[in-house]
């Protein structure tokens, strides 16, 4: 599902730093992977260039046979548009628009009609148990209700893959086991879903681990398959 | 200095003192502060452009007024020479011998500088070299065994002439007459004066100098001639004198001193001189001066109520660009609050971040006001500029002392409240959410802070409704609005608060203008209050209602709708927020519409205005005056009037403008005849309430002498003339802002015949309407009357030359400030694309989220130029809203302040070409901050940090 080979990325700013070095990383349809590691190891910069939201310097990435590298600006953000979702540690969600809004604009912006986008974002909060915030807007919900708002919005266009980076690092242990179990329950039922945390309970319930130092992959493990499936 | 700017100016200083002990026992927040301002040094360069606007504006505005009030004090000290005091018998003869005793008096010898007796005449003067005349011409007879005391002619080939050289069959005319008639020395003049009871009498002169208005003997508030008393004596056929002119010691305000100072020991000299307690004491220059701010008195808060416009919307432009700062430092300013920084002291760094900003605005502010009120002065004046004087003897005046340290003074503090009071918003945050960069959780919705602002700003307004000024009532009631839409605050929702609030000070708006104020610049400032209520309620009302615009994008295409939600959700769902905003903006233009209308409403209707005249001929010195055979054939019909011109004490009681004191006045009296009071000359602009039409407005003249109609009289005006002791009153019924009865512009009052006989007045003549056939020239017909005529005197002007010269006047004294407004569309196109720059900067990880969820950078672009277009939509289209309800109301409201029957227009021009250009700019200033936008790559905007 998820092919990256030799990737690179230099940040080059007052000083050269090489955030990747040579990365080759695999992510099979249907796999929830973990990507672990401390401060700087670059996880978040493999997540982002696997994404398509930043761009590498060398090597390729392939996703659901995409060659990620071939593609202009524009044709990434369509394939994104289309095939990725996005969780973020700070939820992002628009603050002007209420959970449902919020839930619906990769359906809108992918040309589903508003009745249908309305219909499907409803039931997307409500298999996440926030039908009956559907109303609110962020700044009236709690931090894991805006989490759960913004997992919606990762999976309610049925996207080839969701990208997660951090996704639990502003919540609870409560909260956390709350997002956590809703991300595995959707990848039990088939959903690729890519992770990045720090904490290792987080990371336990993924199917694979991949730890990250110093820009590179550093001992993959694998843990049993059935406690995820 | 004025107690206004050193009250200010006092406050200023407390700041800064404020600020030193801050900086002397915070160090580290100096520090902090100084690097915030040099960080970003362009950043830096728009804040302080903000209240450099702001400044500016005072200052223009003050410096304005400084102006105008100088040029008029100083001419009309100009006009009275070396006159300070003038004795007169309400304009009748008395003996020479009362100048004589005073002289002899010696209170009065050691108190003034001189005294000499004479005669001030009207009549008419003709250049008979040069073929060209005045119609009302100011005669003065100066006597010549004591007129040296006034001093001396400062002609203006730079020599003197003594009065007592001035030769009999010899005259020296001002400048204002030398330019009029183009004469030169040596030319032989003709004056003409109607003599009581006898046919006109002329008298053939020769020029000996042309002398300056000012210090000196010359003097007159109309064009003058000087002339021996004796010559003036034979002429009028007027025995003795009817004026003593009394000299000050000194020079300027020191000599307006010393006449007052004089004045009493005048008095009591005059009371031991036979019939002399009958006689009135009149000190001219002070008199006139005061006359004149009392005129004035409400010229400067207009004005400066007007340069609020600018300062507000200059001000908006702070805060937004501020806030937006405040947005990008929050992380860090968080960390410093977490590391022990309290609200105060991060409110306290922003106080000296914006004393630096409002220091250095305002005193750089400086410049554009004062280049702006350069600009001003070096337009040419117009033809008539005041109807007090007849044209200024001086040109230019430099800003006070006063107004600079006002304008700079409130240009700082501006700058330091409305920076503190963002501070301190800024500084209202969750400190592990912002250190974090997480939305702030939502606060808790009262604390007893906020209800005890709330509370005072209802009592404030209560206070102000209580008060029996309509100016304040008007404040009052807004803030008692704000104040209940403040304590409705997450007891409604969002969008009905906005609904209440807009709707509330859309009506309390409305309202206004049909409250009745006491004098028109009270009136005008209530429209102004009108506009900067009304254009915060109907931005409020159209933000909230905004809802259809998000559905109608979603119409087309379901794509484009999703893109742009967003930027219509930040405007349609933050009603408040985007009202401010777009309300700053919306203040300007209405300022402009409002214009517009006031432009295009007082300018009259050319044949409302002249009531189908095209001709006037005018004489002070005929009273039998007709038209010459040379035009004879090609008029069509005329009406000759009666005038007589009055010099002497008068005062007026004007509703439209305040009561002056009595002082020494030059008016035109036209008894019209019984006939012509069935027909009359001229349409009325206004008429006393009592009156159900104008034609019975003018059978009450006819019949009751105590009553006139004046030009720019309104209902409840009163003019007395004579003197204190000998008053002969005038009741007011009706006015118009037609000068066809005196083409010279000088103040004009119809009464009866009757009328006329009650008061002394001299410069018997006739002003003659005419209108010509058809087909005929006017212009033609007025020259060739001014041709044949010139040797009486008699003058010819058309009625469309008095049409424009007085549209003219009309559209400087407007422009002074509408020039401020169009340049102050500036600071409303800034505020918007810093409204642009704003949402860049807030909003870029929400721009980071859209992106990576398919966002295209075209898409944010697009958006953010939506966003901006739609809020600058809205500006426009309250502020023209607003500006034309409040001209309307206005209108419907006080209608005597316009033209008669006038009808609502506006200049479309005049506010179409500011909306295109503003909408122009606005798309171009808002391009940059757009790309910039576009062009955040998604992951460094989430700014995900590894």
């Amino acid at each position: 599902m998820v092919r990256a080979t030799r990737l690179r990325k230099l940040y080059r700013g007052g000083a050269e730093v090489e955030a990747l070095r040579g990365v080759d990383f695999e992510v099979a349809r249907g796999e929830m992977v973990a990507v672990v590691g401390p401060s700087g190891s670059g996880k978040t910069t493999l997540l982002n260039c696997l994404s398509g939201l930043d761009r590498f310097d060398t090597g390729q990435v392939w996703v659901d046979g995409k060659d990620m590298s071939a593609l202009s600006d524009h044709q990434r953000t369509a394939y994104r548009m289309r095939s990725m979702g996005f969780v973020f540690q700070a939820f992002n969600l628009l603050p002007v628009l209420t959970a449902v809004e919020n839930v619906e604009i990769p359906l809108l912006l992918n040309g589903v009609r508003p009745k249908e986008a309305r219909r499907r974002a409803h039931d997307t909060l409500e298999t996440l148990a926030m039908a009956h915030r559907a109303g609110h807007r962020p700044d009236q919900l709690s931090g894991g209700e805006q989490q759960r708002v913004a997992v919606a919005r990762a999976l309610v266009h049925n996207p080839a893959v969701v990208w997660a980076d951090e996704p639990t690092g502003n919540l609870d242990t409560e909260v956390t086991n709350v997002i956590i179990e809703l991300l595995v329950r959707t990848n039990r039922q088939g959903q690729t879903i890519v992770l990045v945390t720090h904490n290792p309970l987080v990371a336990e319930r993924a199917a694979r681990v991949v730890h990250m130092r110093d820009g590179r992959i550093d001992v993959p493990r694998t843990r049993p398959a059935e406690l995820v499936r | 200095m004025t107690i206004a700017a050193l009250a200010v100016a006092s406050l200023v200083v407390l700041a800064y003192l404020f600020l030193a002990v801050i900086a002397i026992r915070r160090p580290l927040l100096t520090r902090i502060a100084y690097r915030q301002v040099v960080r970003r040094p362009w950043q830096s360069a728009l804040m302080v452009a903000g209240m450099v606007f702001g400044s500016a504006a005072i200052l223009a505005m003050a410096t304005l007024t400084d102006w105008i009030e100088g040029m008029l004090n100083q001419t009309l000290l100009d006009s009275w020479g070396n006159v300070d005091l003038i004795v007169s018998n309400t304009g009748r003869p008395f003996s020479l011998d009362v100048a004589s005793q005073l002289r002899a008096d010696p209170s009065v010898a050691g108190r003034v500088a001189g005294v000499t007796g004479g005669q001030d005449l009207a009549g008419s003067v003709g250049d008979l070299d040069r073929s060209l005349s005045v119609s009302t011409v100011q005669l003065i007879g100066m006597d010549q065994a004591t007129g040296d005391a006034l001093g001396s002619f400062h002609l203006i080939d730079g020599s003197e002439l003594n009065p007592s050289r001035l030769g009999t069959g010899e005259a020296v005319i001002a400048d204002q007459l030398a330019e009029r008639i183009q004469a030169q020395v040596g030319d032989r003049l003709t004056v003409r004066i109607a003599r009581p009871g006898t046919a006109s009498a002329s008298l053939e002169l020769r020029l000996v100098g042309t002398a300056r208005r000012g210090p000196g003997a010359a003097y007159g508030r109309v064009p003058a001639l000087f002339l021996p008393l004796t010559d003036l004596q034979r002429l009028s056929g007027i025995e003795g004198i009817n004026v003593v002119r009394i000299r000050a010691p000194g020079a300027g305000m020191a000599e307006v001193q010393a006449g007052h100072e004089a004045a009493p020991a005048v008095r009591r000299a005059l009371t031991s001189i036979a019939n002399g307690a009958r006689l009135d004491l009149r000190e001219v220059k002070a008199d006139d001066l005061k006359t004149n701010e009392q005129a004035g008195a409400g010229i400067r808060p207009v004005f400066i109520a007007l340069s609020a416009l600018v300062v507000v919307g200059a001000m908006a432009l702070v805060v937004n660009l501020f806030l937006a700062l405040a947005a990008e430092r929050r992380p860090r300013l968080a960390v410093l609050r977490a590391l022990g920084l309290s609200r105060g002291g991060m409110a306290a760094m922003s106080l000296m971040e914006a004393g630096f900003y409002g220091l250095v605005g305002s005193v750089v502010g400086v410049i554009p006001g004062l280049a702006y009120v350069a600009y001003e002065e070096l337009k040419p004046l117009p033809e008539v500029s005041f109807t007090q004087i007849s044209s200024p003897t001086a040109s230019y005046f430099g800003p006070t002392m006063s107004s600079l340290v006002f304008a700079v003074s409130c240009g700082i503090l501006v700058s330091l409240i409305t920076i503190a009071v963002a501070g301190l918003r800024a500084s209202r945050m969750s400190i592990s959410s912002a250190i974090k960069e997480l939305p702030d959780p939502a606060a808790a919705r009262t604390s007893w802070r906020r209800w005890g602002w709330i509370g005072c700003l209802g009592l404030a307004g209560v206070l102000c409704l209580a008060v029996p000024f309509v100016i304040l009532r008007a404040v009052g009631g807004t803030l008692v609005i704000i104040a209940a839409t403040a304590a409705l605050r997450g007891r409604v929702p969002e969008r009905a608060r906005a609904n209440v609030a807009g709707a509330a000070l859309t009506a309390w708006a409305l309202s206004l203008p049909f409250r009745k104020a006491d004098n028109v610049n009270l009136q005008l400032s209530l429209a102004l209050m009108a506009i900067f209520a009304g254009v915060w309620g109907v931005a409020l009302l159209v933000s909230a209602n905004l809802g259809w615009l998000e559905r109608l994008a979603a119409v087309g295409s379901v794509r484009v709708g999703a893109v742009l939600r967003p930027p219509l959700a930040y405007l349609t769902r933050r009603p408040t927020r985007t009202a401010l905003t777009t309300g700053t903006f919306g203040l300007v233009l209405a300022g402009i519409t409002f214009s517009s209308f006031i432009f295009a409403t007082l300018r009259q209707d050319y044949r409302a205005f002249t009531n189908n005249w095209d001709v006037v001929m005018t004489s002070a010195g005929n009273p039998a005056l007709s038209p010459p055979a040379a035009v004879r054939d090609r008029i069509a019909s005329q009406m000759a009037i009666t005038t007589a011109t009055y010099v002497g004490p008068t005062k007026s009681t004007r509703s439209s403008a305040g009561s002056t004191d009595w002082n020494q006045g030059y008016m035109v009296f036209l008894a019209l005849s019984d006939e012509q009071f069935d027909h009359p000359p001229i349409r009325l602009n206004s008429r006393a309430a009592g009156y159900s039409s104008d034609a019975e407005a003018w059978r009450a003249v006819r019949d009751n002498p105590s009553l006139a109609i004046g030009n720019y009289a309104q209902p409840r005006d009163r003019l007395l003339v004579g003197s204190p002791t000998q008053t002969v009153p005038f009741d007011l019924v009706g006015g118009s802002g037609s000068p066809i009865l005196q083409p010279q512009f000088a103040l004009w009052y119809v009464v009866s015949q009757r009328g006329l006989d009650r008061l002394h007045a001299t410069g018997l003549g006739t002003t003659l309407l005419l209108q010509v056939t058809p087909g005929t020239d006017p212009a033609t017909v007025a020259l060739d009357a001014r041709r044949s005529l010139y040797a009486e005197g008699v003058d010819a002007v058309t009625t469309r030359h008095l049409y424009d010269a007085l549209t003219a006047s009309g559209q400087w004294y407007w422009s002074l400030f509408t020039d401020l407004l169009d340049a102050s569309l500036v600071v409303g196109i800034l505020s918007l694309a810093i409204l642009a720059l704003r949402a860049v900067i807030e909003r870029r990880r929400s721009i980071g989220v859209l992106r990576a969820l398919g966002y295209q950078p075209s898409s944010v672009l697009v958006s953010l130029m939506v966003e901006v277009l739609v809020a600058a939509t809205i500006g426009v289209a309250a502020g023209v809203a607003v500006g034309l309800a409040t001209g309307y109301g206005l209108l419907l409201a006080s209608p005597s302040m316009f033209p008669h029957a006038a009808e609502f227009r506006i200049d479309p021009m005049i506010v179409l070409m500011p909306i295109a250009l503003v909408l122009g700019a606005l798309l171009i200033a808002s391009l940059g901050p757009a790309v910039r936008a576009s062009r955040i790559p998604p992951a460094e905007a989430l700014r995900i940090v590894d």
